[in-house]
């Protein structure tokens, strides 16, 4: 219930940034909105929600990275990168972040969360990078 | 508090109904669709036995890259194994052999994450789309 009322106030909360002022993240006129960071199959992976817009006709790469410092001290890390193709409107994404086979799994708790996305149409070229700690949960 | 949730819920409902559209599996070569069916622990976890499926257009082909990753205790265990086969143009079974990365630890009976990436290629082009699930290790 926690977890449905957490999802209703997030994307009520972004769909009032869609309509309205766009966050100021983007060079040319993207934005990127990390939301959620749900561990799944026992911390092997985490899966991170985020919201994006940018120009349609774009062609993007979202670089999705996440790292941990656990409680024991270990290490968790690992990285996804999808293609998207942008429709000029907001779109709600998730990438799956495996850990990575040199680390530990995921735990619940702080991560540092970094992405990027870049993409490009014929003309032009957009970037936006994003770090910020999101909580990892169950 | 529950006209609050109800709003917050509605505006979830425009923004999924709206912005969840799911990206299109039609590649440029056709449709295609791949799933896990089963996936069983061999040879005292240094292997895991794959068992999918897939569908893709008559006369193309397909190439599956299977990479299973699971914890471990406070260790991480992984395995890749790719297979080209042919399309017939309704599901089909396929069965991989996937081998732990010696790099890792040995994989236990419990949740993974898999995640499978498939190119489909015709006479004219190649299309990849990856796809992440989460399976049972049995």
């Amino acid at each position: 219930m926690r977890r449905r009322i957490a999802l209703a106030s997030a994307l009520s909360a972004f769909a009032f940034a869609s309509l309205g002022a766009a966050p100021a993240q983007a060079a040319a006129d993207a934005t990127v909105s990390p939301m959620f960071a749900f561990r799944v199959a026992r911390g092997a992976a985490v899966d991170v929600s985020y919201g994006i817009t940018c120009p349609a006709g774009y062609n993007a790469t979202v670089t999705v990275s996440l790292d941990q410092v656990r409680k024991d001290g270990l290490r968790a890390s690992g990285t996804v990168t999808e293609q998207l193709t942008c429709a000029g409107t907001g779109v709600l994404e998730m990438g799956r972040v495996t850990a990575h086979i040199s680390g530990a799994p995921f735990q619940v708790g702080k991560a540092s969360l970094a992405i990027l996305a870049t993409g490009c149409n014929d003309q032009d070229c957009f970037v936006v990078p994003v770090n910020q700690e999101i909580q990892v949960q169950n | 508090m529950r006209r609050i949730l109800a709003f917050s819920g509605f505006l979830a409902a425009l923004v999924t109904g709206s912005l969840l559209v799911a990206p299109a599996a039609n590649a440029a070569t056709g449709p295609s669709s791949t799933r896990i069916d089963s996936v069983d622990r061999r040879q005292q976890g240094d292997r895991v036995l794959v068992n999918l499926s897939y569908n893709c257009p008559a006369g193309a082909r397909i190439q599956l890259v299977v990479t299973v990753t699971g914890a471990n205790g406070d260790r991480i265990a992984q395995g890749t194994r790719q297979k080209r086969v042919d399309c017939t143009g309704d599901w089909a079974a396929t069965e991989m052999r996937i081998d732990r990365d010696l790099a890792g630890a040995i994989f236990i009976v419990g949740l993974a994450t898999a995640r499978t990436v498939r190119t489909v290629c015709d006479d004219t082009s190649c299309e990849t789309i990856p796809f992440d699930e989460t399976i049972r290790i049995s």
